[in-house]
């Protein structure tokens, strides 16, 4: 009996959520880099803070992909390679085309308005430069054709795999490829709209692929650059 | 329940958040704690004889993985699931499960296809006696042989949680023969098309064939509810 501990942690959410915010955005702003060090006494005494909620914190971003904790060292920024951004976007274009073809049986006429919506939206911060406007969109495109689809678990899935590369959208969003991909979106809305679910699946397919190869030559032209620095 | 946790945990050298999340999801999936069960931090402690801080990030692992849901104000349950999940479910995997095999076939070599055609032998003796649990478990082993082959350790891990999910629900498949029906055949026929090396042939059966089962479970759910 006594204090209910389910109550203390559901208190402890929104501390915990504010950690994890701040660490998810010094990270994704690459102010903390792949491979530092992030101590939970730091953060506490930083911001005179227990470390109950940090530790949480931690093993939340950890899920996320963000940290990786050692047993008895503690926690570093994750660092991604180039096969984890192949093995993600290999799930995430299998899981998205599934759901653009189901997409395609189930579709509106207003979820049509809404993806031309945001697709436009897409376009008008790219003329902007406004890559932060870009990248909600984009996300939000996204996430439009899985809630069409309506297979939660779907959701839940690619969900998860989108956080752990939050850290890159915006080099995706911002890259010399940004039309190819728009023009793919509009190809997706286009299959949709004649319901033909084999030509959704195959635009979104290859709009992941694209991704994948923005990511992985930004990727290597930064570990070159690296290296280039260490000489 | 007197389980000394802190003990195992400095034998097999894991983390003690670690150990006590395998606990509690052990304890999940077999059913010894129901959905919609009150998770308290207290009795674990006393339970377990330790302090609340590791089993307060158990418990966030466990949010993470699906199986705990904190409501505001009601703190840590036991999440539901449905048959409507084990239908979503398997259609994830359906996608996943053929994408891996599609991957797998440049890797499968006579060891593995010997395992797959033993595998299959074991299911269809399962078949045969209606131990359909069983055959739950001979399956998975089955795809998991093509699945251990793909290259990609996301999809790995991704279906190592499914399948910690799809055990809660063991007991739906036990009396339920006609989910299985067609499904230790197609085995067969997946078999030749990985001798055959045909990476979209493998792909389309196997997508087939988990999609049936996810449309059984549908079906059942359906029925479940009308019957209701």
């Amino acid at each position: 009996m006594g204090s209910d501990i389910t109550e203390i942690i559901a208190s402890h959410k929104t501390l915990r959520e504010k950690i994890a915010e701040l660490l998810r955005e010094a990270i994704i702003q690459q102010k903390l880099k792949p491979g530092e060090r992030v101590t939970e006494l730091e953060i506490a005494s930083r911001f005179g803070l227990s470390r109950t909620p940090i530790r949480e914190a931690f093993r939340q971003l950890e899920s996320e992909g963000f940290l990786h904790i050692v047993p008895r060292k503690g926690a570093m920024v994750a660092e991604l390679d180039e096969k984890d951004i192949r093995d993600f976007y290999e799930i995430k274009a299998v899981l998205e085309g599934y759901a653009a073809r189901v997409a395609a049986e189930r579709v509106t006429a207003d979820d049509i308005d809404r993806l031309e919506k945001l697709n436009r939206r897409m376009r008008a911060c790219a003329g902007k430069h406004d890559i932060a406007g870009m990248t909600v969109a984009h996300n939000e495109f996204h996430q439009v054709i899985l809630e069409i689809c309506g297979n939660q678990k779907i959701i839940e899935v690619v969900g998860n795999l989108v956080r752990q590369f939050l850290r890159f959208r915006f080099f995706v969003s911002a890259s010399a490829e940004l039309e190819r991909l728009l023009a793919h979106h509009d190809l997706v809305i286009e299959a949709l709209r004649t319901r033909d679910g084999q030509a959704a699946e195959r635009y979104i397919v290859q709009n992941a692929r694209l991704g994948e190869q923005v990511l992985v030559d930004f990727f290597l032209s930064r570990k070159g650059s690296e290296q280039g620095d260490k000489r | 329940m007197k389980i000394d946790i802190l003990e195992s945990s400095i034998a097999d050298h894991q983390p003690l958040p670690d150990k006590i999340c395998d606990f509690i999801r052990e304890a999940i999936i077999v059913g010894k704690m129901k959905p919609g069960e009150k998770i308290s931090e207290a009795k674990l402690a006393e339970d377990l004889h330790i302090s609340r801080t590791p089993i307060r990030e158990a418990i966030r692992m466990l949010e993470s993985e699906g199986f705990v849901s904190i409501i505001p104000r009601r703190g840590a349950i036991v999440s539901e699931f449905t048959t409507h999940d084990l239908y979503e479910m398997y259609q994830v995997k359906a996608c996943i499960d053929a994408f891996a095999a599609s991957l797998a076939v440049v890797s499968i070599g006579e060891r593995e296809l010997a395992r797959m055609r033993r595998l299959n032998e074991e299911e269809q003796a399962a078949v045969e006696q209606h131990d359909f649990v069983r055959y739950v478990k001979i399956h998975e082993e089955f795809h998991q042989v093509f699945i251990g082959r793909s290259g990609n350790d996301k999809l790995d891990h991704l279906n190592l949680m499914m399948m910690n999910h799809i055990k809660r629900l063991q007991s739906f498949f036990s009396d339920k023969p006609e989910i299985f029906r067609s499904c230790s055949a197609t085995h067969g026929e997946l078999i030749s098309a990985f001798e055959s090396g045909d990476p979209k042939l493998v792909r389309a059966l196997v997508e087939r064939n988990i999609m049936h089962i996810a449309e059984q479970i549908k079906l059942y759910g359906e029925q479940q509810v009308a019957g209701a």
